[in-house]
C-alpha cells in the first residue's frame, strides 16, 4: 500500500514538473516572439523616421534650393548660366537619390492604399525591370490583418521578388494566396528559374529577414524545389490577427 | 505667355505643409502676370476653412503629404464640394500606384516638386484651358 501511494505521488509529482516545464517554454517562446516583433517594430519606426525626415525636410529643401537657383539663373550674365545649370544638375541628382532612399524606407503607397494596391503596383515594376512575367493572383482580404502583418508580408513580398529577380534567372514568376483549413493562409512565389543549393535557403540576410519576419506574425517560410524546375516559396500564416 | 488669358489672372490656391518651399512657390507663380495665388494653407483643415469664406479659386496646388488628412484624402472632398475646382497634385513622392490613384481620382495633373518653373506654369494654364499638354510633363 505503501509502495502504492509513493509510486502514486511520484507520478504524479513528474507529471506537474513535466506540465510546468511545458509552461516555462511556451513562456519562452512567447517572449522570443514578442521580442523578435518588438526589434521588427524598432527597425520599421526607424525607417519611418529617417524617411520621412528625407522626404519631409531634406527633399523640399533641395527643391528649394532648385527654385532659388532658377531664380539666380535669370538675373546672371549669359556667362553664368553654364554654371547654374550644372549645379541644377546635381541638385536635381541628389532630389532623384533622396526621393529613391526614401521610397525604400518608407513604402508610401502601402500606407497610403493598403496591401493589395501597393503589391499589384511594386511587384510588376520590379518583375519588369528583370524581364520577367509575373502573374500575381492575390484574393483574399488582406484588411482583416493587422497593419504590423501586413507590413511584414509586403516585406517579404517584395524581398522574395527582388531575390527571384536577382538570382533565379527565371521568365516567369507566379505569386498567389490560398485559404487553409484551420484558420492558416498561404501566400506562394513560384518561379521556373535554375533553383537553389540546400544551404541556400538558410543563408543571406534577406532571407533571414523575412523568416524573422515570418516568425514574429506566427507564421514561417518554407522553400522547396518545384517538380517541374524552378522555386517555390511558402509563406504560411494566420489568416486573423485574434 | 498671356495668349490664353488677356485680362483675368488665374486664381491659384496651394496647400503645402513645408513652409519655405510655399512661399518660393508663391513668389514663383506670382511672378507671372497671368497668375495670382489667393489663398495658401499648410494643410487640409487651413485650407478648407479659407475655401468656405466663399473666396474663389481656379486651380489648387495640392500637395500629399500634409499633416491631418494626405492629398488624397482631400481630394474628392474638394472636388465634390467646389465642382468648378481643377487640382493638380504636387509631391515628393512620384510612385505610379499614388499618380494612378489621384488621376483617377479626379486630379487633372500629378507633377512632382522639382519640375521646372516653365513647365509648371505651362501645365496651369493648359489646365485651366482644359488643353492636353505632352505627358512627360508628369501626367500619366
Amino acid at each position: 500500500m505503501l509502495t502504492f501511494f509513493i509510486v502514486f505521488f511520484a507520478v504524479q509529482f513528474n507529471a506537474r514538473v513535466v506540465k510546468h516545464q511545458k509552461e516555462i517554454d511556451i513562456n519562452k517562446e512567447e517572449k522570443e516572439l514578442a521580442l523578435l516583433q518588438a526589434t521588427i517594430d524598432a527597425q520599421e519606426d526607424e525607417r519611418k523616421s529617417i524617411g520621412a525626415d528625407l522626404h519631409d525636410d531634406i527633399g523640399p529643401m533641395l527643391t528649394v534650393v532648385q527654385m532659388k537657383l532658377n531664380q539666380l539663373q535669370l538675373a546672371v550674365p549669359e556667362t553664368n548660366k553654364e554654371n547654374i545649370t550644372e549645379i541644377k544638375d546635381s541638385v536635381k541628382e541628389a532630389i532623384a537619390g533622396v526621393r529613391g532612399i526614401s521610397q525604400q524606407l518608407v513604402p508610401a503607397v502601402f500606407e497610403m492604399l493598403g496591401l493589395k494596391a501597393a503589391l499589384k503596383s511594386e511587384l510588376p515594376t520590379i518583375a519588369d525591370s528583370g524581364a520577367i512575367n509575373l502573374d500575381l493572383k492575390l484574393d483574399f482580404d488582406y484588411t482583416l490583418l493587422s497593419t504590423e502583418t501586413q507590413l511584414a508580408i509586403y516585406r517579404i513580398l517584395k524581398e522574395a521578388t527582388n531575390n527571384v529577380m536577382k538570382h533565379a534567372q527565371s521568365r516567369n514568376l507566379f505569386i498567389y494566396d490560398e485559404e487553409q483549413n484551420s484558420g492558416k493562409m498561404n501566400i506562394c512565389v513560384e518561379d521556373d528559374g535554375i533553383g537553389f543549393k540546400e544551404n541556400e535557403t538558410d543563408s543571406g540576410l534577406g532571407l533571414r529577414n523575412m523568416r524573422a519576419r515570418a516568425r514574429a506574425m506566427g507564421g514561417e517560410i518554407t522553400i522547396v524545389p518545384r517538380p517541374q524546375g524552378g522555386t517555390k516559396l511558402t509563406l504560411n500564416f494566420p489568416s486573423s490577427s485574434d | 505667355m498671356n495668349q490664353y488669358f488677356e485680362n483675368k489672372k488665374i486664381r491659384l490656391a496651394i496647400a503645402d505643409d513645408h513652409e519655405l518651399f510655399r512661399s518660393q512657390m508663391i513668389l514663383l507663380l506670382n511672378s507671372n502676370p497671368d497668375l495670382e495665388v489667393v489663398v495658401q494653407s499648410k494643410d487640409g483643415q487651413e485650407l478648407l476653412q479659407q475655401l468656405q469664406t466663399g473666396i474663389h479659386v481656379d486651380i489648387l496646388l495640392l500637395d500629399i503629404n500634409m499633416p491631418g488628412k494626405t492629398g488624397l484624402e482631400l481630394l474628392p472632398i474638394l472636388l465634390q464640394k467646389y465642382l468648378n475646382l481643377k487640382v493638380i497634385m504636387l509631391s515628393m513622392n512620384s510612385h505610379a500606384g499614388i499618380v494612378k490613384a489621384a488621376l483617377q481620382t479626379g486630379a487633372s495633373y500629378y507633377l512632382q516638386k522639382d519640375i521646372e518653373p516653365n513647365d509648371l506654369t505651362e501645365t496651369i494654364r493648359c489646365t485651366m484651358n482644359s488643353c492636353r499638354i505632352l505627358p512627360t510633363i508628369g501626367n500619366c
